[in-house]
């Protein structure tokens, strides 16, 4: 029976009641494996994430304790390592939104269990996006003054609103959807330590599956998935107005905001498939988190990147055209100089190749698209250092009079520290939610597979 | 000998060296007081059609006095903008100033000056302050000082920008307090359940 899994709900309709109890109780078991067991690996690799996270939190009580000049930022490149960070951050938070409510609202059902990955992920990324926007502040103390004396007028403030906002909405979309999964929990693992089952209890709020309560979920779910596609798309547009309002060479573009959105729906795509395939591998999952989602996100990652290819051509052939003043060094500086080797390589192993090698359906098998997908995160996490920092080396009056340290930047251990952290932050997030719940949506599962909402609560002995 | 000859000589010097040391402050002390004198300036503004200038008088005990360098400044948001070269005073005590054509002053043409004689020998240092509507009104944006705008201070944004701010946030966090509510909706629907179920067993 567990062939019919992932087969969708014509396949299904031909089982019997018993047969249909049967796939709830295996689909649920699958998925609460990981909750009840955590093996040697788990815990290495949990202790591993949190050795870098500690090791980011003295770096920053360094840099708290002697101030920013602990790091490579000075007067020309005051914006480096972190704020290229924050970008990818905020990148790969947008998945959230577009797996879970554009595929939604568009009525594709593949998407599915594959859902609360997307989310998750875009709650983790958004989290460490505001957080490293403080450690980049000289004086995080100050922080409460961006909400007292900010100006409206300011990008910045506009920023603070959207990343406070959509990090709410963010997590309102990964909680509410997850009730069910809650309850399971709460109902299912009662052998865990008195803590965690209060803790289930509270964040269960009293589900017990009701019409009614499905009914307001199921409302709820779908006023988000309106609300947060102009949302996610203004959290990375107005980080992209960061840069464009300032006028800078490589900056001062109208491309900016589609730019930005179009590369963190590739980035966040990439990140997704990098992570189905570690929890498909780890927990398990391999009848849930098909071959059939990995060649369908397969597809969606070529898309993407012939949409941002297409951007980045807009954003960088129309300047090489005309080859002006600081703009023309710039780029030439990107194409043949200083930053040529490592902008070359985003361009071809972030962007041309994976469009190119995913466009056999070879390539999107799980191995090999994850390997795809990770050449991509890390071409994407580049992207974002040399949308930074090349530009912050270039401004339009020339740097004169200046110590020559100061014409160049490279990121202290300190920063490489903070910034390690943070991303391994993002992960241990991940990781120790999948340990206390559901990393696949069941009722969403299910209910692809015809499988009614108000069985699903239906006791399974 | 030798040794004695100058442990001698040394005891002898450091006492002359005293007494040398505090005649010299004495009679310091005494010629800086009889040269210092106290000097004042006088500002005149002078202006025809093509040209300002600034008239310093310098006066010492109603004496003018020739000599001193006078030094013209103009106040500026964050320092002293130094106008043309130091002019010394002639015979009448008397310097004048070429003053720009195109120096910006604030919203009503006004600039704060600074004149300045400094750290001449005889005189001092001496300062005064004058003001003269000898600035051009600033042009475009800074002649709107005051109303809304991008640029201006928080206070004054533009209302536009405020309302649609204030609206989209009121809309978005609106929506937040809503989804919020049906939590606890759900909550109370749980629990409602929750009893009728007890009752009914």
């Amino acid at each position: 029976m567990s062939q019919h899994a992932h087969l969708g709900a014509d396949n299904i309709a031909h089982l019997t009641d018993e047969e249909k109890r049967e796939h709830r109780k295996e689909i649920r078991e699958v998925v609460l494996r990981p909750l009840r067991h955590t093996g040697w690996a788990g815990w290495l690799w949990i202790g591993f994430l949190s050795v870098i996270f500690l090791i980011g939190c003295y770096a920053y009580y360094l840099q708290l304790k002697n101030g920013l000049k602990v790091t490579g930022m000075r007067d020309y490149a005051s914006w480096g390592l972190y704020i290229s960070n924050f970008i990818f951050f905020v990148a790969i938070s947008l998945v959230g939104a577009l797996i879970s409510s554009v595929l939604r609202l568009t009525s594709f059902d593949w998407y599915r269990p594959i859902t609360r990955i997307a989310e998750i992920i875009a709650v983790s990324g958004v989290l460490f996006a505001g957080l490293i926007i403080i450690v980049d502040m000289g004086r995080p103390d100050r922080v409460l003054n961006l909400f007292i004396h900010g100006r409206i007028q300011s990008p910045i403030v506009w920023d603070v609103i959207i990343v406070s906002t959509y990090l709410t909405m963010s997590v309102l979309f990964l909680y509410i959807p997850l009730l069910p999964g809650i309850a399971l929990c709460r109902d299912q693992l009662t052998e865990k330590p008195k803590w965690q089952r209060w803790m289930y209890k509270v964040l269960a709020l009293n589900w017990n599956g009701s019409h009614k309560q499905w009914s307001m979920m199921k409302k709820s779910i779908a006023v988000i998935c309106v609300l947060i596609i102009p949302l996610a798309i203004s959290i990375h547009t107005v980080t992209a107005w960061l840069f464009a309002t300032t006028l800078r060479p490589g900056w001062d573009s109208t491309n900016f905001g589609p730019y930005f959105v179009a590369g963190a729906f590739q980035a966040g795509t990439a990140c997704v498939i990098i992570a189905m395939f570690a929890f498909r591998k780890v927990y398990g999952l391999q009848k849930y988190l098909t071959e059939v989602h990995f060649n369908q996100m397969g597809k969606l990652l070529v898309f993407l990147c012939l949409i941002y290819a297409y951007f980045n051509l807009n954003e960088y052939l129309v300047p090489a055209y005309k080859m002006r003043g600081a703009e023309g060094k710039l780029l030439n500086d990107l194409f043949t100089g200083h930053f040529a080797p490592l902008y070359w390589s985003v361009q071809i192993f972030g962007m041309a190749l994976p469009a190119l090698l995913l466009l056999w359906k070879r390539a999107r098998k799980p191995l090999p698209i994850a390997i795809i997908a990770v050449f991509v995160v890390v071409a994407a996490w580049f992207k974002r250092y040399l949308i930074v920092t090349p530009i912050m080396l270039h401004p339009y009056t020339p740097i004169q009079g200046v110590p020559q340290a100061w014409t160049i930047y490279f990121p202290t251990w300190i920063e490489i520290a903070i910034v390690s952290a943070s991303l391994a932050g993002v992960m241990l997030i991940i990781t120790v939610f999948s340990k206390f719940f559901p990393i696949i949506s069941i009722w969403e599962t299910l209910e692809n597979e015809g499988i009614e909402l108000e069985e699903m609560d239906n006791p399974v002995k | 000998m030798v040794y004695n000859t100058r442990n001698n000589t040394s005891g002898i010097s450091l006492k002359r060296i005293i007494l040398l040391l505090v005649l010299s402050c004495l009679s310091v002390a005494n010629g800086w007081a009889q040269d210092t004198k106290t000097a004042t300036i006088s500002l005149s503004y002078l202006q025809t059609d093509s040209t300002k200038t600034l008239k310093a008088t310098v006066l010492s005990d109603n004496k003018p006095v020739k000599g001193p360098e006078i030094h013209l400044y103009v106040k500026r948001m964050f320092g002293m903008l130094p106008v043309g070269k130091a002019v010394a005073t002639d015979t009448l005590g008397e310097a004048l100033i070429n003053f720009p054509m195109d120096l910006p002053g604030d919203k009503d043409g006004i600039i704060n000056m600074v004149v300045k004689i400094e750290k001449d020998e005889i005189y001092g240092s001496v300062e005064v302050e004058g003001s003269a509507k000898w600035g051009s009104k600033p042009k475009g944006e800074l002649s709107e000082w005051g109303a809304r705008s991008l640029s201006a201070s928080r206070e004054k944004a533009p209302m536009t920008l405020v309302v649609v701010s204030i609206g989209l946030i009121i809309g978005v966090w609106g929506t937040v307090l809503w989804l919020i509510f049906q939590l606890f909706r759900i909550k109370k629907a749980g629990k409602q359940i929750k009893k009728a179920t007890e009752a009914a067993i």
